[in-house]
């Protein structure tokens, strides 16, 4: 649905995007990770056809976006993190007019508007001036235009800034459900919790590169050597201390009063073998579970230079 | 897509024309209406009674022609430069509006409110007007002149508002006026049709107001045409080329701008030359005297010294089509990139302007040529001096290709505005030359302002008849330098371009 080929971006004497390759497949949920300056709203700018690349090639729904701009445009909805509306309209005529650019058929715009306003919850507001709107309304309104053509592609960076916990749940969930209707979704966000259970693929840059890209299982399987293990228990430590210090497999052991964590690298069913072995040896253990590293948990070793 | 349907125009028309705004513009322009009846009241109760409706319909018109030019300019100076700085232009470039939709939404829309206050007051003006006496149709081709003055105005001012940014806008906008008003004066000289370009000399026509201007006669190839006509046609002329460059570049980057193609730019620097041809009433070219029973009260001009105003003008659409083609940064390194890959010749479109500043020029030259070969049956060909236009073009081009060279080099540095920086250092290095010659001469008492203008600028070409032996002298010790600088220029381009990208390197961990 998104082809990105060998694209590249530079600016007077810098490389900004690096010859990337990225393929997103219909439905799919892409989440751009990286630091400041990796690349992503260049990237996203590209793709939607705002910046032309310096070479390569950005197809969506197998429409070269800017060999036939205005072609692929019906199949592409845009919000990026900092922009205004036109305060001088109402909120449906601001919708009203978004239809229309993107040419919908007359016939649907009204009750499209209205489908739209009821999807990010701005139905008491349908008649309001925009300028009286609050910033996370705002944010709401910018993202009920993006999607008011119901185009297949969605591009959004950084589109929760500035909404609050319940606005990001909303929007995280109207996201799910285009998701789940068929969009596809390129999202950058550094409120990385988003991403986290809500997107089907990550992609780390760094530097005008992907330096990652793939399933969140995927990379931090590749990423991780061991498995974090963290347990809590009752009682004296020290058997617990002596059991794990004797399995080979286990190092990295940092028992503090009752909980404590230690690095394991074996299989799945080692762990569960080292789990029976403790209970056995009278340990009462309380909890014992292996941490999963979490989107937030790359980007942090991204940002520390850790995951080259 | 008709205009009304055009959901930009749509989108103004809804924001401008909210009832309460309507209301309060159509009575604020009917009470300046009523003032200026009051005021013409007074002055004709004094002085005759009979002038009061012409003399209201004037001042009536006089609003209306201030609110819409003036309000024109603003508006469309700062509408996509505002939308811009506001972040709401890329929403609107990445909806399906093609350039040439989102342009006619933004001409007809953006200025809504100047045409709706102006509306509201035609209906009274038209009466006074035919109270006053004028006919019908005088008073509808007046208002046609007003509505197309009002569209070019927009155009223009739309046209300024791609390519600058911030609050400079609006300022810049109204710069747009001056060159109407003041192309005025050329109504009297030997190329009348140009002062159609200002609305001036078409009303001063329609209502014989000015004495004098009213004995002028445009003429077309030798055809007279009148002022009114002229006008309309030539803001339908420009116009389409304005919007030609806007419908090119409207969804463009402001660093991807690139106003015409190379081909359009030899079309329009074509299309500028038969104008200079057109304009120019053959009747006024003489040979090298003035012939016995000449008026003298008329404009004439010898033909050779039309063969080197015709120059002249050249050099200034050279330079025009020079900048208008400059390549944007990247583009130019994509293009080098390919043409050492052997992938794109040098003429490409991509690559760097100045080859096509040679077919712009000899076009000129053939244009040149033609009008001679056309007067020849009365202005022998000799007289034309041909050989000594085609060095003094040859001269010009030489100047052209270092200034334009110049600016692109400079369009390659990390500076801000580098175009608007590029004509400033120029303008500095053309002031301090003159400076340079003027001493020269209080020095050596002598005429080496000659060589000295001749080395450091074209200007001594075009001086020739002045000091023949001196002038060419300083030309070709001139033409030397602009050589060694030209290479020097290219060397520093292909330096710049040839420089690899910067690709930050990847952490290590």
């Amino acid at each position: 649905m998104i082809r990105l080929e060998n694209v590249r971006k530079e600016y007077d004497d810098l490389v900004a995007v690096n010859d990337l390759n990225v393929e997103i497949p219909q439905g799919q949920v892409y989440g751009l990770i990286g630091p400041n300056g990796a690349g992503k709203t260049t990237t996203i700018r590209m793709a939607c056809g705002l910046l032309e690349p310096t070479g390569g090639s950005v197809h969506v729904s197998g429409i070269n976006v800017h060999q036939q701009p205005e072609r692929a445009q019906q199949f592409i909805g845009y919000l990026s993190d900092f922009f205004s509306l036109y305060e001088d309209l109402k909120v449906w005529e601001y919708l009203d007019y978004f239809a229309h650019a993107y040419k919908m058929p007359e016939a649907g715009i009204r009750a499209r508007i209205d489908e739209v306003i009821q999807q990010v919850g701005l139905e008491v507001k349908t008649d309001a001036m925009i300028k009286g709107l609050s910033r996370g309304m705002k944010q709401r309104l910018g993202i009920a235009r993006a999607v008011i053509h119901q185009p297949k592609v969605l591009l959004l960076d950084e589109p929760a800034s500035g909404l609050d916990p319940k606005a990001r749940l909303d929007l995280r969930n109207l996201l799910r459900s285009l998701s789940q209707e068929g969009a596809t979704i390129l999202i950058s966000s550094h409120i990385l919790t988003e991403l986290e259970g809500f997107c089907t693929s990550i992609g780390l840059m760094e530097k005008g590169r992907m330096v990652r890209s793939g399933t969140i299982q995927e990379i931090t399987s590749t990423e991780t050597e061991f498995r974090v293990v963290r347990l809590s228990w009752l009682g004296e430590s020290a058997a617990l201390q002596a059991r794990l210090a004797a399995n080979p497999k286990v190092s990295g052991i940092a028992l503090n009063n009752l909980e404590g964590v230690c690095k394991f690298a074996g299989s799945e069913e080692d762990l569960a073998d080292l789990l029976r072995d403790l209970v056995t040896a009278g340990v009462r253990l309380v909890s014992f579970g292996e941490v999963k590293q979490t989107v937030e948990d790359l980007y942090m070793k991204l940002s520390r230079n850790e995951v080259m | 897509m008709l205009f009304w349907q055009n959901p930009e125009f749509i989108r103004h028309a809804r924001a401008e024309l909210r009832p309460a705004r309507a209301v309060t513009a159509a009575a604020l322009a009917l009470v300046i209406c009523a003032l200026i009846g009051l005021a013409c009241w007074a002055s004709t109760t004094t002085y005759a009674q009979n002038d009061f409706f012409p003399l209201f319909y004037f001042w009536t018109m006089g609003f209306q022609f201030v609110v819409l030019t003036f309000w024109c300019a603003s508006a469309c100076g700062q509408a996509i430069a505002r939308e811009r700085e506001m972040k709401t232009y890329d929403f609107l470039k990445t909806t399906r509006l093609s350039a040439a939709e989102l342009m006619v939404g933004k001409l007809l829309g953006v200025p809504i409110l100047a045409y709706y206050t102006v509306g509201c007051t035609v209906p009274l003006a038209m009466v006074m007007g035919i109270v006053g006496g004028y006919g019908l149709g005088t008073i509808a081709l007046t208002y046609l002149l007003l509505l197309a003055l009002g569209l070019f105005v927009s155009i223009m001012a739309l046209w300024t508002s791609m390519q600058v940014e911030g609050a400079s806008a609006r300022t810049v906008g109204l710069l747009v006026i001056f060159p109407i008003a003041f192309t005025f004066g050329f109504a009297h000289s030997p190329f009348a049709g140009f002062g159609a370009l200002s609305i001036f000399p078409a009303l001063f026509t329609l209502y014989r107001v000015n004495l004098d201007l009213g004995r002028i006669s445009p003429t077309v190839f030798g055809w007279t045409v009148s002022f009114p006509l002229l006008t309309l046609t030539l803001y339908l002329l420009f116009g389409a080329w304005f919007a030609l460059m806007l419908v090119r570049n409207l969804k463009k980057e402001i660093e991807g701008i690139r106003l015409l193609s190379r081909w359009q730019a030899i079309g329009f620097a074509a299309f500028l030359n038969l104008l200079f041809y057109a304009f120019l009433n053959p009747r006024i070219i003489q040979p090298d005297s003035i012939p016995n029973g000449f008026q003298s009260d008329i404009n004439w001009i010898a033909a050779h010294e039309l063969a080197i105003s015709a120059m002249a003008f050249n050099a200034c659409i050279l330079y025009l089509i020079g900048i208008a083609t400059l390549s944007p940064q990247e583009k130019l390194k994509v293009w080098w990139r390919a043409y050492h890959a052997r992938q794109a010749g040098y003429f490409s479109e991509s690559g760097p302007p100045w080859p096509w500043l040679i077919p712009a020029a000899l076009i000129s030259y053939l244009m040149l040529v033609l009008e001679a070969l056309w007067l020849q049956p009365r202005i022998p060909l000799d007289l034309w001096r041909l050989p000594v236009a085609a060095a003094v073009l040859g001269v010009t081009l030489v100047f052209v290709i270092r200034d334009v060279l110049f600016l692109q080099w400079i369009g390659l540095t990390r500076m801000k505005r580098p175009v608007m920086k590029g004509f400033f250092y120029l303008w500095l290095y053309y002031c301090a030359a003159v400076i340079l010659a003027i001493l020269a001469t209080a020095v050596t008492r002598a005429n080496t302002q000659f060589i000295v203008l001749g080395a450091l600028t074209p200007y001594a070409a075009y001086a020739s008849e002045a000091a023949p032996v001196s002038v060419w002298s300083g030309v070709l010790v001139g033409l030397v330098i602009q050589l060694f600088f030209i290479v020097l220029l290219l060397r520093a381009i292909s330096g710049r371009l040839g420089r690899p990208a910067l690709v930050p390197a990847l952490s290590e961990g």
